[in-house]
Order: structure tokens, then sequence, then C-alpha cells
């Protein structure tokens, strides 16, 4: 469906900068109607001040617990990453949210948790987890990313999506202001053009037609 | 509104070709095909002028991988040119082409035969501390030392065999032999480089160190050469170059131990699970080898 794929090179986002302005800057005379800009979730969540550093955060016995049960590899594994995320949803949810990965492992299934604690949870980037400078963080999911997607597509004109992609493969839209482009935005983030490595594109710009504006 | 190209992406990677031979890859990114002229005003620097308006971050690209070093970008709007000035750590050769499409893209391939040929034939002797029993330091969530820096050294092995270097390991996996035998294979080797994580009783504590047999002041000029290679390539924090008498039981060769990160830190230990990170160190260690150590001693 689109045309062409295009990572733009952008400075180091932080929560000084207005996500909407710097979507409008790095797109403008490129995208337009019937395009879609892409965004990194994670650079949302650092412009809403979402990039907390875990020294500021004082993490209870509870988390200190419940940071030793899940993929060490993964996020939640530290104890602040996991207050944040008690924090993020309430103590029950998250509880419930264990009691169904404990059944999950009985039964050979993964994800239990996140399904019954929230979606929200699996957005966390424990520390490191992210890139430089923010590797000393734990960035939250962002908030309201359907209203940050909105907001881009009335500055902008085009389009806007906003998700989370990794390496393998899997793509997940937290955000998106047209729904019938759904499975086409999938597939074009499916190679990660917002990088995971030294790219500093977090900013993609998925166009439909050949022709630029 | 404007039809000229839109630059919007400058990036580069150590690649591979077909025929199997390492290049650096510098790719310029924009909208539609764009007009451009390469100049080599001298043998280390190349300059791209390109005719188009700056889309993207026009800050400098830090490359540091032994051939390029960085790319610095000027934009001059009055002549709608943006002037590319591509900084080498070696004389390479460059060999141009351009693909048209969204987005059309101009590829500098540097040949890394600079690097090739100073590593080529060279034995190197990689030591990853501890094993066995011996785990060393342990991090915060579950991380042991003798673990990473295993995985750090089979890095460091795939990038010296690619450049033609003969790699000794110190020892097998499971395996954790005295330091007067590690230290033994070092004779007769072109460089030894023993691979730790630091660790500390205070968890503030992070950052990379580089240790050199003391009394040499050669060794200690490249210990801290490899560090902030280290600290620039990586964004680890450096705490600095120290004296190891153990180092000094190598003989008749350079040898360095690198901590690689305070294990016992949080962050330190998140980076450690990044496969990107043991590329990236192994690249920063082997770049400043060969562009301070190899000025001197040549091939």
């Amino acid at each position: 469906m689109f045309a062409g794929i295009i990572p733009v090179r952008t400075h180091i986002i932080t929560e000084e900068d207005d996500i909407v302005e710097v979507a409008c800057r790095y797109t403008s005379g490129i995208a337009g109607p019937g395009d879609v800009i892409a965004l990194a979730e994670s650079v949302v969540a650092i412009s809403q001040g979402r990039a907390i550093l875990p020294e500021r955060v004082r993490p209870g016995i509870l988390a200190r617990i419940l940071c030793r049960f899940p993929n060490k590899s993964g996020s939640l594994a530290t104890p602040a990453a996991m207050q944040l995320a008690l924090k993020e949803v309430g103590t029950l949810r998250v509880l419930a949210g264990c009691a169904a990965a404990a059944a999950g492992k009985l039964l050979g299934k993964k994800g239990w948790f996140y399904i019954v604690a929230g979606r929200e949870l699996a957005l966390i980037d424990d520390i490191a987890g992210t890139m430089y400078p923010y590797e000393r963080h734990i960035i939250l999911g962002p908030k309201d990313p359907q209203k940050v997607a909105e907001a881009i597509k009335e500055a902008t004109g085009a389009e806007a999506v906003i998700a989370d992609v990794n390496d393998l493969g899997c793509v997940d839209i937290l955000a998106l202001t047209r729904k019938e482009y759904y499975q086409a935005v999938k597939e074009a983030l499916r190679g990660n053009p917002f990088g995971n490595e030294d790219e500093q594109t977090p900013i993609v710009i998925l166009k439909k037609f050949a022709e630029v504006a | 509104m404007s039809k000229l190209p839109r630059l919007t992406n400058i990036y580069s990677k150590v690649k591979e070709d077909n025929g199997g031979r390492d290049y650096t890859l510098l790719a310029i990114e924009a909208t539609s095909p764009f007009t451009y002229q390469l100049g080599r005003p001298d043998p280390m620097r190349y300059q791209v002028k390109v005719t188009g308006l700056a889309n993207m971050y026009t800050g400098p690209l830090a490359v540091q991988d032994g051939i390029l070093r960085e790319v610095t970008i000027t934009v001059k709007p009055e002549e709608s040119q943006v002037l590319f000035e591509v900084w080498l750590e070696a004389p390479a050769e460059a060999t141009v082409s351009f693909t048209e499409g969204l987005p059309s893209r101009l590829t500098l391939l540097l040949s890394r035969s600079p690097l090739k040929d100073f590593y080529c034939g060279k034995r190197v002797v990689l030591d990853p501390g501890h094993g066995g029993a011996d785990g060393g330091h342990r991090g915060p969530v579950n991380l042991w030392e003798k673990d990473v820096v295993w995985k750090t050294a089979q890095e460091f092995s795939r990038q010296l065999r690619r450049l033609g270097a003969e790699v000794i390991l110190t020892r097998a996996e499971g395996e954790n032999p005295p330091w007067e035998e590690r230290a033994g294979k070092g004779e007769g080797a072109d460089l030894f480089i023993s691979l730790h994580t630091h660790g500390e009783g205070d968890r503030k504590v992070r950052g990379a160190a580089v240790l050199y047999p003391p009394g040499s002041r050669e060794m200690e000029i490249l210990a801290r050469a490899v560090l902030e290679r280290i600290v620039s390539k990586t964004k680890v924090p450096g705490r600095g170059i120290f004296p190891a008498a153990e180092l000094g039981k190598v003989k008749g060769c350079p040898a360095l131990a690198i901590e690689t990160v305070t294990i016992t830190n949080w962050v330190d230990e998140g980076i450690l699970r990044n496969p990107y990170f043991h590329r990236k160190l192994a690249l920063a260690v082997l770049a400043g080898f060969f562009c301070t150590y190899g000025e001197k001693r040549g091939k």
C-alpha cells in the first residue's frame, strides 16, 4: 500500500520537546494527506516526561518481591520498574496479573500477566531498555496516545500512528488516526525502521504515493 | 511548494558485501533523486555536496569504527545545499553508488582494508575472566561476570577472525585456569586482552575502566586511547585507567585488561543484555588499538 518508508533523523527528543511540533518540523514538505507519520512510542512518552530515573523511585517490599518473577531480559525485572508498574495500574491489578501468569505457566501459556494486569505495563522499558541518553531511565508507555496522534493529524494533515516496534518483527499499534490503514501500517513497520541500535530515527513517514508534497 | 529533494537521514554501519568483504557503509537519504558532488580534499576526508533541503537533524554523526570517524553536516540554505564532511580514521578508498527510490540513497562503501591489513596474521589472545566455579561479580538482577565476559570474548573473536587475525582464548566456557597459565599464552602474541567487569558494594558506581601493566608509558597511552573509544562508542561512562600488577606477567606483548562495565550497577547490568553493546565494545577496542598502537609499530 505504501510507496515508500522514509525514516527521518531527529535530534534527541527530551521532555522539553512538544512532540506535535517535532512531528510537524521533521515531516514538513514531505508528509501530506493520505501519508502516515509514524512515531516510536518511547519518544512520545519521553516528551511527556514519562522517563523516570530509578533513583527517584522508592520500591516497596511488594515491588522487591514481585520483580523476581518476570523474565530477566524483559521489563519489570528491577524493583524500581515494578514499583512504577504498581503505581501505574494499582496493586490489585498487578497481583491479579501475577495470579494469571502463574496459572498460565502451569498451562504452558505466555503473556497472561499483561492480559490481566494491563497492556500499558508491557510498554514499560526497564533500565537500559532504551537508547542513550535514556538508558538510565525507566520509560513508561505514552499517555493518551490516540489524542497525540489526532493532534499530529490536525497539525500536519497526514495520518498518524504511534507504535511499539522491535527487531523481532513485533509491531504493537497504540494509536492510529485511520483504522483502515491498520494492517498496512503494521506491515510497513515490521522491519523496524525506527531502529534499535544507533539510529536516531523515531519518526518514519509512510508515503502513500511516490510524489512528495 | 519547492520540489527540491528533502534530505531525511544519514547512517553508517559495517556491512559485508557479496564477496564476504567488510565495508563501512555510509548512506545519505532523500525524498527524491538528488545531485551531488564528491570530492576528496585530502586522504583522510571526503566531501559530499548535495543539492536539497535538510529536513533531518544536522548534528554530527559519530561513527568511530576504525575507518570512519564522523560526518559533520553544514547546511547552506541560501544555496539550497548541504555539505557532508566525511572524516576518516584511515585513508580508505570509497566506492560510490546511487539508488533511486523513496527514499533515494547515495551510498559510500569505504574499504576496511587498512584495518584488515593491520590485523591480518596477528595473534591476539583473549582472556575471558573467571569461569567454572568462579563466577566473578554478580549483577543485581542475575548476570554473572564469567558469563558476560565469555559473550564479549565471542564477539571480539568473531570480529578479529573476520579481520584475518589468529585468536587464542585462554579458557573454554566452563574452565577457570590460573592467571599464570592465562598470562603464559600471551608469549609471542601481538596483543593480549583480558576481559572483566568491575564490581562494587556501592550500586551507584558505574562505568568502564582499562588496566595496563605498571611502568609502561606506552601501555598507559594505549589504555587511555582505548577507554576514550569505549566511552565514545558505547556511551558507558569511563571510570579511568589504572595500573594492574598482574598484567606485568604477560611477557612480550601489549596487554590490557578491560573492565567493560560495572556489573553491580543496575544500568550497566542492563546494558550487558543488549547484544549491540558487545559488538560496539569490540569495535571500539579494536579501532582504538589500530588507530593508536598501529601507527607506532606499523604492521
